[in-house]
């Protein structure tokens, strides 16, 4: 018998069928046998999975939450501080811009450019105050007053970058002085001879 | 744990001088970002002239030619006591100098330059003679040799040998050199000299190797750029 049985699975040993009596051999051909599934039903649990709506993602209480959660607060609270600071020095910024209009109109433009302090100086016989105005304080009258050194001698000391400005004398509040020292400004727009003063930076090439 | 949360709050630093970091970046971008110095004309002219030159102020700045100078003028009008038709025409007419300007002097031009060929073409100067010395003079800012060529054609000089002694001045030596050469002819023309000869004068004093100025401009290193 067991020549035949050997000659029928064509002599490789144990097959199901060769001893279906066996009971564990039995399991495993019950186990290896294919299951049958309905393709259809299969499908519409797939489809019926995807429809499912998404449910929040619970994070677990765990030491490395909190960490990670201590990291967003973090980056919350950089967030949310720096843009206070930000904030508070465009104000500051734009303070200084108002209060602009005096010399630092010019530190406002050139930073990095050297100043150089320029000494303006009028003689002008039993005036009471003397202002210089010009392209380096916004024309402001009350910007850049005179010091009366004595006799008839008014001289004020402005730092300025290199460049072109254009200025002129105010005396007593309301008499235009051109600087008899300087050259004229050709562009004369409002009736009144501006002068010309030319700044150059030491060591300019 | 300990050491994850030491490396936790060691980690926030950088991450907090970042945020820092790109706040200051933040707050200097919208500095450069605002309008150069409109500001300044806030309570020193009527809002309605205010509207007015923030209006030609934004085409020029369309442009791409500076702001500051409308401004400026705007601000030297209303010291001035002149009314506000009136700042506005000069403000107008600056802009389409500066315009001028520009187109003589090239795109790359700065504002000072631009506001010193202004006061060059206000002068006298042709604008062929500004696209000259630009090209003469390429590598150098042309603010104060353009300031020393107003003035001395202010002062009597023919514009070919004013340009001339500028671009010889400015090629041989430093600013400081070309201002004290102005300066000087200046000085000579003050005290009755003629300008041609003040400025052989000078130059036979201060040792610059032209000897002689004529009418002709002085002829560009090489040919300009259209």
């Amino acid at each position: 018998m067991d020549d035949d049985m050997m000659e029928e699975t064509g002599g490789h040993g144990v097959s199901p069928e060769v001893r279906p009596n066996d009971s564990v051999d039995l399991a495993i051909t019950i186990l290896r046998a294919p299951v049958p599934t309905d393709a259809r039903a299969f499908d519409a649990k797939v489809l019926q999975a995807i429809r499912q709506p998404v449910l929040p993602r619970v994070i677990p209480s765990s030491p490395a939450s909190s960490w990670s959660r201590a990291r967003s607060w973090t980056a919350i609270a950089a967030i949310a501080a720096s843009v206070v600071f930000a904030v508070a020095l465009n104000n500051l910024v734009e303070r200084h811009d108002d209060t602009a209009t005096r010399v630092s109109r010019v530190a406002q433009t050139t930073h990095s450019v050297p100043m150089q302090t320029v000494q303006f100086r009028l003689t002008y016989p039993n005036a009471q105050r003397v202002a210089v105005v010009g392209s380096f304080n916004g024309w402001d009258l009350s910007a850049t007053p005179l010091r009366h050194i004595g006799g008839d001698i008014w001289v004020a000391d402005i730092p300025l970058s290199a460049g072109r400005y254009v200025y002129q004398f105010v005396v007593d509040g309301h008499k235009r002085v051109p600087d008899p020292l300087a050259p004229n400004d050709p562009a004369d727009d409002f009736g009144a001879t501006n002068s010309v003063l030319t700044v150059v930076s030491r060591g300019a090439a | 744990m300990r050491m994850l949360r030491a490396g936790c709050r060691f980690g926030a630093v950088p991450r907090i001088v970042g945020a820092f970091a790109f706040a200051i970046c933040a707050a200097r971008v919208g500095f450069a970002q605002r309008p150069a110095s409109m500001s300044q004309l806030d309570g020193r002219v009527s809002p309605t002239l205010r509207v007015q030159v923030a209006a030609i102020a934004d085409s020029v700045a369309a442009l791409g030619l500076p702001v500051a100078p409308l401004v400026d003028k705007t601000l030297e009008g209303a010291s001035k006591g002149a009314d506000d038709r009136r700042i506005l025409g000069a403000v107008r007419v600056l802009a389409a100098d500066l315009g001028v300007a520009r187109r003589a002097l090239g795109v790359s031009s700065s504002g000072e330059e631009l506001t010193a060929a202004v006061a060059a073409l206000r002068s006298g100067v042709p604008s062929s003679t500004l696209t000259d010395m630009r090209h003469s003079l390429p590598q150098r800012s042309l603010v104060v040799p353009l300031s020393v060529l107003s003035s001395l054609i202010i002062q009597g000089t023919p514009v070919p040998a004013a340009a001339m002694a500028v671009v010889t001045y400015t090629r041989h030596g430093d600013d400081s050199h070309l201002l004290v050469f102005g300066n000087e002819v200046a000085r000579y023309i003050a005290s009755g000299v003629a300008p041609i000869q003040a400025i052989t004068s000078v130059d036979a004093l201060m040792g610059t190797s032209v000897s002689s100025y004529s009418d002709h401009p002085p002829a560009p290193t090489r040919r300009p750029k259209p």
